[in-house]
């Protein structure tokens, strides 16, 4: 199967992970990405409302519009977009709610079969599946002990969706973070583009 | 990034929370003095200062104290020796400011502060509603509700223009949605230091407490009668509080004026400075809201048209010194207002219906008035909501049936398992 070019006007994004895992950052970095690519008028990024603590099962959100300012302040219902984080968190209810042609992302050693057969999914669900984890301990991409995954998974959705280009990604972790840090993100970033196993 | 930075780039576009665009608009209105206490969800307004501060990019005195009240009457204080004053707070933090808010009014001290706005417990809830918000109403401050964070960062520069005009001498509000704005990133344009210097030179204050030959007394004591003394007469508490009412009354025309400068010099305008209209130009329906309520409405407005309905939105941005006159002359000659409110007055109704009606009183062929409650402590407001809410509006109007009972969208009374 080969990159898929969405024609949605609006993108609903959610990522799941727990909290600490870097969901709400790699939201942000989604918005701020594709504002800058120029495909997209307006962008919005935010966390779960409420508190979150370390461990915790989280979610944070993207929205990106490509020609209408985004006035739309509800919840999510639907993604168009779901990425995993942490496969343990993601459950039925979570599966289910994506959108009829959605993408599915997921961090993960196994299969995109798996998830298809696991959560039932419809063939109109792309699934882009990676082993991140094991990237990021393999180069080192380690944070307080933990395998840092939010931004290497990025490549991914980068794969899936072409308009959010490496580059514009790439150019946004540069700017947040120290040069040696955004040097391994963006090889990571650049290495999870190439490992992508997509159904 | 610095003020220099700032200057450098024609179209400074950041990506920002609401929050943090109101800490920017505070950073480059340049205020002298910051007071604050921490509450969720306006906490990272004074984290980011206090961060600016830090950095050297804000020559500011932050000042840390023990609660909300003390933050407030810091403010007051600060802003009597003549500095520029701001202070940000949500839901119990307002409230323990309640105290002082009268006397800032009273005082005719321009501070502003920032309100992310928030439900008030109990129950607990961190979530949004404009309970806050509407608390302050009746103590003498000017107040604005944002629906994005470019109006976040905008107002912020007005309302220090407006509050610090001497035709006004009013403090201000400038309030947004707690979360759905004060939590969510979103584009905002920046502008060089130099234009907003320009449009907001310093402050010259009419106390001026460090010279002490012309300290004429600042919250004095005063009697219900006027008092005649040689060396001059005071004003009973009633003149003074005369005085404020007509400031409040005087201001919109200085409100309007200072929007319209920002406009003519930024490029960004908001209706008329006092509310801002959504095809509205044929509608005789017309939906009535604020904040994130009508940024949720403008999602459904096509659709309803696409329905065959001649409806519009109306988004209140001025809630006081409330615009009647200009409410009236828009709304006269309408046929229905559906009114959506993020706050109840308790025990009446929700608190921008009953302003309306009461600001409408005596209009020849009245406009027939609906209004709902939404979106309580945090519950999601949905477009669905808005269409049912107009539905059910209309349905009435048809049938001229007048309700007296509130009516709740969105309430999920049936999923409670322990009721019958």
């Amino acid at each position: 199967m080969t990159e898929n070019n969405t024609d949605w006007e609006t993108i609903s994004i959610v990522i799941i992970g727990r909290g600490g895992m870097g969901a709400v950052t790699a939201c942000e970095i989604i918005a701020e990405a594709a504002y800058l690519s120029g495909n997209f008028v307006d962008v919005q990024a935010y966390p779960t409302f409420g508190t979150e603590r370390r461990g915790t099962p989280v979610q944070a959100f993207a929205k990106l519009s490509r020609k209408e300012k985004i006035w739309d302040r509800a919840a999510i219902e639907h993604p168009n977009i779901i990425i995993v984080l942490d496969v343990t968190v993601l459950n039925e209810v979570i599966a289910s709610s994506i959108e009829k042609n959605g993408i599915f992302i997921i961090n993960s050693d196994k299969e995109p079969q798996f998830f298809a057969k696991k959560f039932n999914l419809p063939n109109s669900i792309k699934i882009i599946v990676a082993d991140i984890n094991k990237l990021a301990v393999e180069r080192g991409l380690i944070i307080d002990g933990a395998p840092m995954v939010n931004t290497p998974i990025l490549g991914l959705l980068s794969r899936s969706l072409t308009e959010l280009n490496l580059d514009n990604i790439n150019k946004v972790v540069q700017k947040r973070m120290s040069n040696e840090l955004a040097k391994l993100n963006i090889e990571l970033i650049q290495e999870g583009f190439n490992l992508a196993k997509m159904l | 990034m610095t003020q220099t930075e700032i200057a450098d780039k024609e179209k400074n576009i950041k990506i920002l929370t609401g929050n943090y665009a109101a800490a920017h608009a505070y950073m480059q209105s340049r205020v002298g003095v910051i007071s604050a206490y921490p509450i969720t969800p306006q906490s990272p307004v004074v984290e980011k200062i206090s961060e600016f501060i830090r950095d050297g990019k804000l020559k500011a005195k932050f000042l840390l104290v023990e609660s909300e009240h003390s933050a407030a009457a810091a403010c007051c204080a600060a802003s009597a020796t003549g500095s520029r004053v701001g202070t940000a707070t949500s839901a119990h933090g307002l409230m323990l400011m309640y105290e002082m808010l009268p006397w800032a009014s009273g005082t005719r001290l321009p501070i502003v502060i920032n309100l992310a706005t928030r439900s008030c417990g109990a129950p607990w809830s961190i979530w949004d509603d404009h309970s806050d918000f509407i608390a302050a109403r009746d103590v003498g401050w000017i107040q604005f509700m944002c629906e994005d964070n470019q109006e976040i960062y905008d107002t912020n520069f007005q309302a220090f223009k407006i509050a610090e005009d001497p035709r006004v001498y009013v403090p201000t509000i400038v309030a947004y949605d707690g979360y759905l704005l004060s939590h969510t990133l979103m584009p905002v344009q920046l502008e060089n230091q130099e234009n907003i210097d320009a449009f907001l030179p310093p402050l010259k204050h009419h106390i001026n407490l460090s010279d002490i030959s012309q300290i004429k007394g600042v919250g004095p004591v005063t009697t219900p009668n006027i008092i005649k003394r040689e060396e001059g007469t005071a004003p009973g508490y009633y003149e003074f509080r005369y005085a404020l009412q007509k400031a409040l009354e005087n201001s919109i025309d200085v409100i309007k004026e200072v929007h319209d400068e920002f406009a003519e010099k930024f490029g960004r305008s908001y209706g008329n400075g006092l509310f801002k209209t959504y095809k509205t130009e044929d509608a005789d329906t017309i939906i009535f809201a604020m904040g994130s309520v009508s940024a949720q409405t403008r999602t459904v407005i096509e659709k309803l048209r696409a329905d065959g309905l001649k409806i519009g939105l109306v988004t209140l941005r001025l809630f006081r010194p409330f615009p009647v006159k200009y409410l009236r002359d828009f709304f006269k000659g309408k046929k229905n207002i559906v009114i959506f409110d993020r706050a109840i007055g308790y025990g009446y109704e929700g608190v921008l219906c009953y302003e309306l009606k009461a600001a409408l009183y005596g209009l020849q062929d009245p406009p027939f008035i609906k209004g709902f409650i939404v979106g309580l402590g945090g519950r999601d407001v949905k477009g669905e909501h808005i269409i049912e809410g107009v539905h059910r509006a209309l349905e009435l109007s048809k049938k001229g049936e007048i309700t007296y009972e509130t009516e709740f969208l969105g309430l999920k009374l049936d999923e409670l398992d322990f009721l019958d």
